[in-house]
């Protein structure tokens, strides 16, 4: 031959690379599987891929603060404030003898403006994974009291401070007019704010519900643009 | 095993030959070299003729059964007809693709393999019935928890692990591979070999056993055998390891893809707030500031086979792939479900160890968090985003 290899080097040749081929297909059987296992081996990474969807999330709590206190509601609201009993010349009451709830009697009791209790509150609200970083939270009478020619639900507007009685003005009883409790409301801050029953100091035909529990329905709405 | 018969022997191995030994010694004492080949031909005629009444043993052939491992030989013949056969690599997980004609079954404790094999029976018919049996007559190095060898007797079914006995190291306790058979033929049965899910003991990596099968006549005590020697390829005890992730009670699911990643788990629809996690997430409050910590218990699931010395074995963990939004998404880890979570690394040359004593088939518990940030305005995000986890357990 040319080559200078005899026949019989050339077939022991062969059989070398024959048995080459053959160990070397054994060894890659013996070692190739999943990330999760190994044979013969030491070590093996398998690998967990975890997803999530981010939503938008938004949240409005309401919680008594050193006035009324809240108590479970029993129609299917969210929360419970309860003025107790309640008379035009404000001598029952206030709910709490704190700084947080208190009373404000008529200038001529009797005979010429309303009776106001009142109790401070909070609202807090928050969101997430908003464009925006501030809301604004509304509110208005969306059930009224069914006596609402004697009681009528007034609030302090926005402001955090206690209101003067004149501060305490009667709230919507429309959606569309809803009033503004919180104007750049930012999440997670609790704000201070003020809720009150004016109770009329009328007499006569137009006087309701005395004696009975009276209760109205106050809708708070948080939006983040 | 029949109480009748006393000692292992070959066809060529019975009392007619033991005979004709004896008067050819006694020839080289006294007669000449032409009286002895005289003699010696007359003998061998008589040991001819006699055969068929004298030493009447049925006989049994090994080959490949279909399906089944590849079965070479006899080599040698003399004395005993030697068969060759092999179960290769093998491991106590059952990892990667048995050696060709072996099914390899998980079984409790470690792996089974298991193989068919034909016994080519002549000579038996209803005045000489047969029966075969077997024992291991050289075992393997390893001891049994390691390696056992195991059959299951003809006809089956043998495709469970229960069907298969382990076969015993003496004659005397040996048992049978092939009931008893009043014709010639070709009969398959099963070989079997335990590999057992075992650390910490010396294991001899490459080893080989021999099993002796006695083919007897059930009814006259006529003894031939063949032996199976397991050394073609020879029993390679291979290290094996595995790492598998699950489901934990009450815990979000995972689910293996058979792919890559290996597992995936989806969170469902987060937010900051932690608002209505979904089954099996569970909001654990207290443990980061700034958003929601959505939470779900899984399995870590180790199991490695083979090793002599494993008692320092780690699994460990990092974020190999973050989230695209990792200011809003991060991954937590903590050995409890209500506290003690940890930032998982993103460091491979860092990572969040979870164990440095794993067990084998032992079995952690593990709670992963997703912490979503609240954040909003020009830091936030909504959408879906994910992130890639890598465990690495390492046994050593």
């Amino acid at each position: 031959m040319a080559t200078g290899i005899t026949q019989e080097e050339n077939k022991t040749v062969m059989k070398r690379t024959s048995l080459a081929i053959l160990a070397t297909l054994l060894t890659m059987a013996s070692t190739t599987f999943a990330a999760t296992q190994a044979s013969p081996g030491t070590s093996v990474s398998p690998t967990l891929q975890l997803t999530a969807t981010v939503q938008t999330a938004i949240r409005l709590t309401l919680a008594a603060s050193t006035g009324c206190a809240f108590s479970a509601p029993t129609g299917g609201q969210d929360y419970h404030m309860d003025f107790g009993t309640v008379d035009a010349l404000t001598i029952n009451g206030p709910c709490a003898n704190t700084g947080g709830a208190g009373k404000y009697a008529p200038t001529v009791p009797g005979s010429s403006d309303d009776a106001t209790y009142y109790s401070n509150y909070t609202v807090t609200p928050q969101f997430t994974s908003q464009s925006q970083t501030t809301g604004t939270v509304k509110m208005y009478v969306s059930s009224n009291f069914a006596a609402n020619t004697s009681l009528t639900v007034v609030d302090g507007g926005s402001a955090s401070a206690l209101p003067a009685q004149a501060g305490f003005t009667a709230s919507p009883t429309a959606a569309a007019s809803a009033v503004t409790v919180v104007s750049s409301a930012a999440s997670g801050t609790a704000y201070t704010r003020w809720l009150g029953v004016q109770v009329a100091h009328t007499n006569g035909a137009s006087v309701a519900g005395v004696g009975a529990q009276q209760s109205a329905t106050l809708t708070y709405t948080l939006t983040v643009p | 095993m029949n109480p009748q018969l006393q000692q292992q022997s070959t066809q060529r191995r019975c009392k007619t030959s033991k005979d004709e030994r004896g008067l050819l010694r006694l020839g080289n004492f006294f007669l000449s070299r032409a009286l002895r080949a005289v003699l010696g031909f007359s003998m061998l005629w008589l040991f001819v003729a006699a055969l068929p009444t004298r030493c009447a043993a049925q006989t049994a052939l090994l080959s490949s059964a279909a399906g089944g491992f590849a079965v070479g030989g006899p080599n040698p013949l003399l004395p005993i007809p030697t068969y060759h056969a092999g179960f290769g690599n093998v491991n106590g997980l059952g990892v990667g693709t048995p050696a060709a004609g072996l099914t390899a079954l998980a079984v409790t404790g470690g792996e089974f393999y298991y193989t068919p094999i034909n016994f080519i029976v002549a000579g038996a018919n209803p005045g000489h019935p047969v029966v075969i049996w077997a024992y291991v007559s050289t075992s393997f190095s390893n001891s049994s928890s390691v390696l056992q060898l195991m059959s299951c007797p003809n006809p089956g079914p043998c495709t469970s692990f229960s069907n298969y006995s382990a076969i015993p190291n003496t004659q005397a306790s040996e048992i049978v591979i092939l009931p008893q058979q009043t014709s010639t033929g070709t009969f398959t049965a099963y070989l079997g070999l335990f590999v057992g899910s075992v650390n910490g003991i010396p294991i001899t990596s490459s080893d080989s056993a021999t099993i002796m099968f006695d083919v007897r006549d059930d009814r006259h005590g006529l003894l031939s055998q063949v032996k199976l020697q397991l050394d073609t390829p020879n029993e390679t005890v291979q290290t094996a390891v595995r790492l598998q992730l699950g489901t934990a009670t009450g815990g979000l699911t995972i689910t293996a893809t058979g792919g890559t990643p290996d597992y995936q788990s989806d969170f469902g629809t987060v937010n900051g707030l932690g608002i209505g996690p979904a089954a099996g997430l569970t909001i654990v409050t207290g443990q980061v500031a700034g958003g929601s910590l959505y939470t779900t218990p899984y399995l870590v699931e180790p199991q490695f086979s083979g090793f002599s010395s494993a008692n320092n074995t780690t699994i460990t963990v990092y974020v190999s792939t973050n989230f695209i939004h990792s200011a809003v998404l991060n991954l937590y880890d903590s050995a409890s479900s209500a506290s003690g979570y940890n930032l998982i690394s993103t460091s491979s040359g860092a990572q969040t160890q979870i164990t440095s004593t794993a067990g084998n088939g032992t079995n952690i518990t593990r709670y992963l968090g997703l912490f979503v940030s609240n954040a909003n305005g020009a830091g936030s995000f909504t959408g879906s985003d994910s992130a890639t986890l890598t465990y690495t357990i390492t046994v050593q």
